[in-house]
């Protein structure tokens, strides 16, 4: 059985969400060394696949993380369509997800510009290594531009392959 | 040592939990990738690896994580997390 952050993107794959790893976590994905303590994804905000990723999650206890009381995750079709961001704390981590990407666009743009990994044997959309690294330019806070760094010399590390 | 003061600044998202190692590094890996600068020709820019090396990061840390697959990553980062968890947790004796 897998655990932690493998363990929360296997729920969402095998309970059909649609979504894609953005963030400090791609950056592992793709090879970097520093630790991100959360999961970002960016995902189709249809009431449909926010139900289905409650639905996912729904045994991991998940909350709104930015509210004062921690209010539970209670999705509805109505409330759906009123959402941008959802910013949840789950008993794994805590998992950001976002309907759109700075430097990117909206989700069917980031889906475009990511890639397909496998990862014991389940297979996750990645933002891909360029993608990536121009959303964190396009954020472009001190700790985006360490993460740069890195990423820029992993693409180069990558071509001299 | 240093990695528990790291832990301290929680409040970044991105911790880098093996920084203790970079120092050691910085000789070995400046002669390592002394073949992989650009000619001036290749761009007008720094060359990437370079440009990491200076800043602190251990880029054989980098080619260590290309070397294994997605699924090695994940597993490793999570060993990295859940350690620096305990030792956030961990009470001073």
């Amino acid at each position: 059985v897998s655990t932690g952050f493998q363990n929360l993107l296997e729920r969402l794959v095998r309970g059909g969400v649609d979504f894609v790893i953005v963030g400090g976590f791609a950056g592992v994905v793709h090879g970097c060394a520093y630790v991100t303590q959360d999961i970002d994804i960016c995902c189709d905000f249809s009431p449909g696949n926010l139900l289905r990723l409650q639905e996912a999650i729904s045994d991991l206890h998940p909350v709104h993380r930015m509210t004062s009381k921690h209010k539970k995750l209670k999705l509805t079709e109505e409330t759906c369509g009123q959402l941008k961001n959802l910013y949840l704390d789950t008993d794994i981590c805590p998992l950001d997800c976002l309907s759109s990407i700075d430097g990117i666009g909206d989700y069917e743009a980031v889906k475009q510009a990511s890639e397909t990994v496998e990862a014991e044997a389940v297979q996750l959309r990645v933002l891909s290594l360029d993608a990536l690294i121009e959303a964190k330019k396009a954020m472009n806070r001190p700790r985006d531009r360490e993460a740069i760094l890195e990423l820029e010399a992993i693409r180069k590390l990558k071509e001299a392959r | 040592l240093v990695l528990s003061l790291e832990l301290g600044g929680a409040c970044v998202k991105c911790i880098p939990v093996e920084a203790t190692r970079r120092n050691a590094y910085t000789y070995d890996m400046a002669q390592e990738t002394k073949h992989e600068k650009p000619t001036s020709s290749d761009s007008g820019q720094a060359d990437p690896v370079q440009a990491a090396i200076e800043y602190g990061i251990d880029v054989s840390m980098l080619r260590e994580n290309l070397a294994r697959s997605c699924g090695e990553r994940i597993m490793r980062h999570q060993i990295a997390l859940d350690t620096a968890e305990k030792l956030r947790k961990a009470r001073r004796v």
